[in-house]
């Protein structure tokens, strides 16, 4: 009994030796450049030795703070869309020392340039609120979704419900993807951005008893859900906008979706495999919203499906218009860093 | 809103979680926001086309020499409803480009101020209300 209590103690003599002389502390800020803290904002320390990766996020002041990182050279990163990449490479942690690394993040990651993102954000902030009015439907009964939607900035910026839990692979892509700049992004080569109901660009749903389509003014992009109660094709070649089918679940229209190819981004930055089987429940409760629950199912992306919410409105006063690729420069002029 | 307390990478696409939220170019990728620009000269072409919209303006440079820059503005349809129309800019007008200079050194750049030689501004939003939402 007593060589076991001495066992445990100079056990605890070890760890805390090991706690002495094998990890040190890595604290500061996260902020703006105008020194505007910046709170829930992932931070990352990448041990460069084993590959490690260890995270926290910062508090309501803008601060984080790492107890415990073993001693070693790191990588310090915070990869938020919204702001530059940040990345710090050789950085030394030393054991029993504290290190401090305080972060400012540049928001000019859009630019500003004239007619682009924030200005159309900015511009879609003023709209009116939509017409109020019962549902409208089709002579069979069922909702008719036709109309110009819009989805509001605010929802753009809150449609996913919990974060996604990404196989390690895509997890990877999507750091190598943010800290790129996200210049491979597919609509940067015109091809299409793969949503048919919610994003930055006006959508115009045309329905019909036998099919739903619907136009994305964007990368032109008309997306077909057939409700004529065909089944998906045995022969399905991977697509850009994958294969739809739409059954009833009373008011309720769910669409099925598959078929798809890897090469759309989700969620910006996410990649997906071909498996990838969507599900979107459409709704409208009224006249001027479109409710869309859209369920991502992809084992060899996602480790449990993941569900994003938004609702459009209508836009009656909107007109999509026409965008066909004809001048795209961008790729003979994009440089990584 | 709720985090982990071991928050993975992917929280910050919790805030930013649409599409096409980030235009069709990523503006970090081909120009440098710490190299601003300001030129000054004539419209010499405009392409009003997609997936974004560019004129051309003929520069001279300290020595006198003329270079012709490659000026970059959103897509029409944004800058319909902002307000401009194919025909804002015309050949021949003077204008002045605030912006940044593209990365790879070229003569290109964006645009974030058009401002014509009486002092209009031809562009109707402002830099203050278009930060995106946080």
């Amino acid at each position: 009994m007593r060589s076991l209590a001495v066992a445990i103690g100079l056990c605890s003599f070890c760890f805390a030796m090991y706690g002495q002389t094998e990890f040190g502390t890595l604290a500061g800020s996260v902020a703006k450049a105008d020194h505007t803290p910046l709170a829930n904002l992932p931070v990352e320390a990448k041990n460069v030795a084993t590959g490690i990766f260890y995270k926290t996020t910062t508090s309501p002041k803008g601060e984080y703070k790492f107890a415990q990182l073993p001693a070693g050279t790191y990588e310090v990163s915070v990869l938020m869309l919204l702001y530059r990449p940040f990345l710090r490479k050789n950085f030394a942690v030393a054991a029993g020392q504290p290190a401090h690394l305080d972060i400012q993040l540049s928001d000019d990651a859009f630019g500003n340039t004239l007619g682009e993102f924030p200005s159309l954000l900015a511009l879609f902030s003023k709209r009116p609120p939509p017409p109020a009015g019962p549902t409208p439907r089709m002579p069979d009964g069922k909702p008719d979704f036709s109309g110009v939607w819009m989805t509001p900035p605010a929802v753009l910026f809150s449609v996913l419900l919990e974060q996604p839990e990404l196989q390690p692979w895509a997890e990877a892509l999507v750091r190598e993807r943010i800290l790129n700049e996200i210049k491979d992004k597919p609509s940067a080569r015109c091809w299409p951005d793969g949503e048919p109901f919610v994003g930055l660009f006006p959508t115009k749903i045309v329905q019909t008893p036998t099919v739903l389509v619907s136009l994305v003014e964007d990368v032109i992009a008309a997306h077909q859900v057939f409700l004529d109660g065909r089944a998906h094709p045995s022969d399905l070649e991977p697509g850009w906008l994958g294969h739809s089918i739409g059954k009833w679940d009373g008011d309720t229209l769910v669409i099925d979706a598959v078929g798809f190819n890897d090469k759309t981004w989700l969620f910006v930055v996410v990649p997906h495999t071909e498996k990838l089987h969507q599900t979107i429940r459409l709704r409208r409760p009224d006249l001027g919203h479109l409710q869309i629950e859209t369920t991502y199912d992809d084992p060899g992306t996602f480790k449990k499906p993941v569900t994003t919410k938004a609702v459009d409105i209508l836009a009656p006063d909107e007109e999509i218009g026409e965008v066909l690729c004809e001048n795209n420069q961008y790729s003979e002029h994009v440089s990584a860093k | 809103m709720r985090f982990k307390a071991n928050i993975s990478i992917l929280s910050l696409i919790f805030l930013v979680s649409a599409w096409p939220a980030f235009g069709h170019h990523s503006f970090a990728a081909e120009y440098d926001a710490d190299k601003p620009v300001q030129v000054t000269g004539m419209v010499t072409k405009v392409e009003w086309t997609n997936p974004h919209a560019r004129f051309y303006v003929d520069v001279k440079d300290d020595q006198g020499n003329i270079e012709n820059w490659n000026i970059e503005l959103g897509p029409p349809l944004i800058l319909k409803r902002l307000g401009w129309r194919h025909d804002s800019l015309k050949i021949g007008d003077q204008v002045t480009v605030a912006g940044y200079s593209a990365k790879d050194g070229s003569k290109m750049a964006n645009a974030k101020k058009v401002t014509l030689a009486d002092g209009t501004s031809i562009f109707a939003g402002s830099q203050a209300e278009s930060k995106p939402a946080q």
